[in-house]
């Protein structure tokens, strides 16, 4: 992704500029007042160096280029790098203490100096505050070089769109409720379900979670508890959208937690090896496992949202599968 | 403090630079300059070898107090009635104890507050052309210090420590901007407003020197222009405007004497009238019709004087409105100049001498001339021998031809410590330079009743090819004799031999350097120094003449196309009206170039710079519009989308693109999503649409 455009941002004035200007009024009174023309040689110079300030300030914003990689997955709230590539493309002079920003919160980047013709690789560390299509239009550019009178900004278009799931939560958060009767074909191999599979001696790489304490103290050897993999395990998450409008901002908040837990549910039931759908109201995510699975279902999340409201249930499309269900306070679930 | 050393080895150099000029400009002396020297000096030193320990506060304290009896002696007991000196040793000193003190970031800008105000105080009292070499080295530094501040700040910011400082080149920045600077200054020199005439600091001119001139003293010992004559200093600048009458050869008259006391001519009380302009524009000093005209700039010679040609009739200065002149005719302003002087003369085709006769009826001018003071026997003996008898003019003539052919012209100062130098002149050296020649010559024709008086002066000059001008210099003072004649009134002559006369001569290779030196000079006493409002006036009406010029070469041109269609009579009425309307509308077009400049460039500026439509503000109009069609009440807590709501209910046709408003508004402002070009677009129309809503439901 490559962009050459840029649009002013316009020029913001430091306090040391602030200073050189009142100092250039400051010298103008006398100079005009006795007509010393040692003060007017000072005056113009000040005038003078403003200008040149101005024109290398511009031209040192001027003629680059970014090109921008994107990462795999975005997730609201949380920190993710953006790859850039900046490349002066101007024939004659390098560039200065260019920082680089995108858009929202997120830490701008120094770019200390950019020879003419090279070109410099980074990440830009960004936060998207919200889940649903991330646009991130142009990157900020500014810089307060040469003299550091003035900041002056340019945006640098760049057009990306980037979707941004909804925010994970930590276990710390939110505890995945129990899928209903999982488990229900055992595939007598090893995996993270529920049920026993054997007794055995604690080998480097276990999980310490699972050892057996009480066997360990009677054997007096390390004991691991191992669990049959929950292979063919399905679930139905259910999410009732239809909440109406939501017209104040802590209903916003309850439903956009709502989402993050169907997130969480759905990436952790992926995670154990679980096929998993997704209802919502107006869009079936089927059955399926894996990433790509979790893929389809963070997006649908990213993308749900509020509907009319109805009184017909919300059901799976199996109705033998164990269910859950996400719907706010007063809904039907 | 993050960068210290560099900062400190910056503000150090800047230190260093700016009080150069001033012990030049006698402002600093030598001793106060070299202690700051030596402490800066001693900082950087320290500086180099380490970080630096800045001094405490109770010893900066303690300084501060130990430097009051050092301000109190300036004050006081050294006080030459000028506050710029005690000033700029507090700054000196406190520009030192700031660096030892150094301790915070804003510390530095202290300093270099400090460091500007002494940099200010060297230009401004100033005159020397090297101070634009000063001027461009302060520049180069101080683009540096604020380059490298502005780099160690951000680094700083960033987390980027010292050592990779050097990464970022500035060199080539600092080199260019400086250049680039320089040259902008210069059209912003010339531009910038002037609001009255320049007042140079210092003393005199350019040169920073106020010449005693040749023979613009009171009196005239008889060594004086043997003296002046060794200095090469430039007295005049003499441009012809048009061509010079025949066998012009450049006599400029600058003093006359009529008494010879104590070996030494003396001017004497004289009487003078002032002298008015006259309705043509012009001083009328002598009666005639000036024939050619010359420029003259004199530089500042500790005279009120005005240096002219013998053969000045007229003259044009733009500054005082009354001249005086003496009964020696001899012109001059009220005070003496304090810096160069441009006037034009009118002059006839040969020397002018002769006052208006009522004048010479009322001033004794000639008795004074006849004074016997200095006469000797042997002198009047020697005068009646080589006079001979025939008319006063041949007596005279005879005279002159023999100082010039029978005396010998030296420089050395022969006999002039005798008690009757110029009898000894006459009858026993027969040797000396001009004011000898010119004494005795006078003294004879006093003996022989004949009025003549002693005059000073300059005569010649050396050809500039860089500009076509003439400069006469000290080395071109002379002095000669003005005697008077009964039948022709006042009349020179010029006893000195050929070979010691100064001569109207092309500089060669030799005097090539010496010629350009003086044209820097000049132009810069003429265009730096002294530039100010008649010049800028000056610059203005040249290019109105410029303009008129091309605009009446337009004209006619468009008037000889149309020629072949149109009848004689209407060609001449045509004509006519366009001449008529010519300089108005070249007026008032040259005024309004440069506005039309400001106004179209001061609006491109804004336009380019305006701020983005953003949601915050299409939010804030459309609130203000609601509030003035009181669509819906709206209290200061009422939210976006409760107002929005409302606006729903009361306002149908506008609550749409309202809505959308408020929803961008919300987006941007709060949703951390900037608009696009599109939705800005998009925008605008959904606050238009709303407006007209909330009109038509109104």
């Amino acid at each position: 992704m490559r962009a050459r455009r840029t649009v002013p941002e316009g020029i913001r004035i430091t306090k040391v500029g602030l200073w050189y200007i009142l100092l250039a009024v400051l010298i103008a009174i006398p100079a005009a007042n006795t007509g010393n023309n040692g003060l007017y040689m000072v005056e113009a110079s000040l005038l003078a160096l403003l200008v040149v300030s101005g024109i290398a300030s511009r031209q040192n914003l001027r003629r680059l280029e970014v090109e921008l990689s994107t990462p795999e997955e975005v997730y609201a709230h949380q920190a993710f790098s953006l790859g850039y590539t900046l490349r002066n493309a101007g024939r004659l002079w390098g560039r200065r203490f260019l920082v680089i920003a995108g858009i929202g919160a997120g830490k701008p980047v120094l770019v200390p100096h950019l020879p003419r013709g090279a070109s410099r690789r980074g990440a830009l560390e960004l936060i998207a505050n919200r889940r649903g299509w991330l646009r991130i239009p142009y990157l900020h550019l500014s810089s307060i070089y040469p003299l550091g009178l003035f900041r002056k900004g340019m945006r640098q278009r760049v057009g990306v769109e980037l979707l941004v799931f909804p925010r994970l939560l930590d276990a710390g958060e939110y505890r995945v409720p129990k899928g209903g009767p999982v488990g229900e074909r055992p595939s007598r191999r090893p995996g993270t379900g529920h049920e026993l599979l054997s007794l055995r001696g604690f080998r480097p790489g276990d999980d310490r979670r699972g050892i057996h304490w009480k066997q360990t103290a009677r054997t007096g050897d390390l004991v691991y508890m191992e669990r049959e993999a929950e292979r063919g395990a399905r679930l139905s998450i259910l999410f009732d959208n239809a909440t109406g409008r939501l017209t104040d901002a802590a209903a916003s908040d309850r439903f956009e937690r709502l989402v993050s837990e169907a997130a969480t549910a759905a990436n952790h039931f992926l995670e154990s090896g679980h096929e998993v759908e997704l209802i919502t109201r107006g869009q079936v995510v089927g059955f399926g496992s894996g990433p790509g699975q979790r893929r389809r279902i963070l997006e649908a999340l990213a993308l749900v949202a509020p509907a009319e409201t109805t009184q017909s249930p919300l059901t799976g499309t199996d109705p033998g599968t164990s269910c859950l269900r996400f719907a706010l306070p007063g809904g039907d679930g | 403090m993050s960068f210290g050393r560099p900062k400190r080895q910056l503000l150090g150099a800047i230190a260093m630079l700016a009080p150069l000029p001033l012990p030049f400009n006698e402002v600093v002396g030598w001793p106060a300059l070299g202690l700051f020297w030596l402490a800066v000096a001693l900082f950087l030193w320290r500086t180099s070898g380490g970080e630096l320990t800045p001094l405490p506060t109770w010893a900066m304290n303690l300084l501060g107090l130990a430097y009051l009896p050092v301000l109190f002696v300036d004050f006081v007991a050294l006080w030459d009635g000028r506050l710029l000196r005690p000033l700029l040793h507090l700054a000196l000193f406190a520009l030192v104890a700031k660096l030892y003190g150094m301790r915070r970031e804003k510390d530095k800008w202290h300093i270099l507050l400090l460091a500007f105000f002494v940099f200010v105080a060297a230009m401004a009292s100033s005159v020397h052309p090297t101070m634009i070499l000063y001027l461009a080295f302060f520049l180069a530094l101080i683009i540096q210090v604020l380059a490298r501040f502005a780099g160690f700040h951000v680094l700083a910011s960033y987390g980027v420590g010292e050592a990779r400082r050097r990464f970022v080149p500035l060199r080539g920045v600092v080199l260019s901007s400086s250049l680039l600077t320089l040259l902008l200054a210069v059209p912003l020199f010339a531009l910038l407003p002037r609001l009255g005439t320049p007042y140079v600091v210092g003393p005199g001119s350019g040169s920073g020197v106020l010449m005693g001139g040749a023979g613009l003293m009171e009196q005239v010992t008889l060594d004086v222009i043997g003296r002046i004559r060794t200095s090469r200093a430039v007295a005049l600048r003499v441009s012809y405007e048009t061509p010079p009458p025949a066998n012009h050869e450049m006599r400029f008259r600058a003093g006359v004497y009529s008494e010879f006391r104590d070996n030494a001519w003396r001017r004497g009380q004289r009487r003078s009238r002032a002298v008015r302009r006259e309705r043509d524009g012009f001083f009328h000093v002598a009666v005639g019709q000036a024939k050619a005209w010359m420029a003259i700039w004199l530089e500042p010679l500790a005279s009120s004087d005005l240096v002219l040609p013998v053969e000045t009739l007229a003259l044009d200065l733009v500054t005082p409105t009354t001249l005086h002149l003496d009964e020696a005719g001899l012109i001059s302003l009220r005070t003496p100049r304090s810096r160069s002087l441009n006037y034009r003369v009118g002059m006839a085709g040969e020397a002018a001498l002769q006052l208006d006769p009522g004048l010479e009826e009322q001033w004794p001018t000639i008795e004074r001339a006849s004074g016997a003071a200095g006469v000797t026997p042997a002198i009047s003996e020697l005068a009646r021998q080589v006079a001979g008898s025939g008319s006063k003019r041949q007596q005279a003539e005879r005279l002159e031809d023999f100082l010039s052919s029978e005396y010998q012209y030296t420089l050395d100062l022969v006999g002039s410590q005798s008690d009757r130098p110029v009898e000894d002149f006459l009858l026993r050296w027969r040797r000396g330079h001009c004011e000898y020649f010119a004494s005795s010559m006078v003294l004879m024709l006093r003996s022989l009743g004949i009025p003549a008086r002693f005059v000073t002066g300059y005569l010649g000059g050396e050809y500039s090819p860089f500009e076509g001008y003439y400069v006469v210099r000290q080395s071109h003072a002379h002095a000669w004799v003005e005697a008077y004649l009964p039948a022709t009134g006042w009349r020179t002559f010029d006893p000195t031999p050929a070979a010691g006369r100064p001569e109207t001569r092309s500089a060669g290779w030799s005097h090539l350097f010496a010629q350009a030196y003086d044209y820097l000079v000049f132009r810069w006493d003429r265009y730096v120094l002294t530039y100010g409002f008649f010049d800028q006036v000056g610059i203005a009406r040249r290019l109105l003449t410029w303009w008129s010029g091309w605009w009446r070469a337009r004209s006619s041109a468009t008037a000889s196309a149309a020629a072949a269609s149109e009848s004689p009579s209407q060609q001449e009425r045509g004509a006519g009206e366009d001449r008529a309307d010519e300089p108005e509308f070249a007026l008032t077009g040259l005024q309004l170039v440069p506005i039309a400049l400001l106004i179209v460039g001061s609006a491109w500026w804004i336009w380019r710079h305006r701020p983005a439509f953003s949601g915050s503000r299409a939010y804030r109009l459309l609130r203000a519009r609601i509030e003035r069609h009181q669509a819906v009440p709206t209290a200061p807590s009422l939210g976006p989308l409760a107002l929005a709501e409302r606006l729903e209910a009361a306002r149908p046709a506008a609550w749409a693109p309202a809505r959308r408003v408020i929803e961008l508004y919300l987006r941007e402002s709060f949703g951390g999503q900037e608009l696009d070009d599109d939705e800005r677009r998009e925008l605008q129309t959904a606050l238009r649409d709303a407006i007209r809503g909330l009109r038509k439901t109104a």
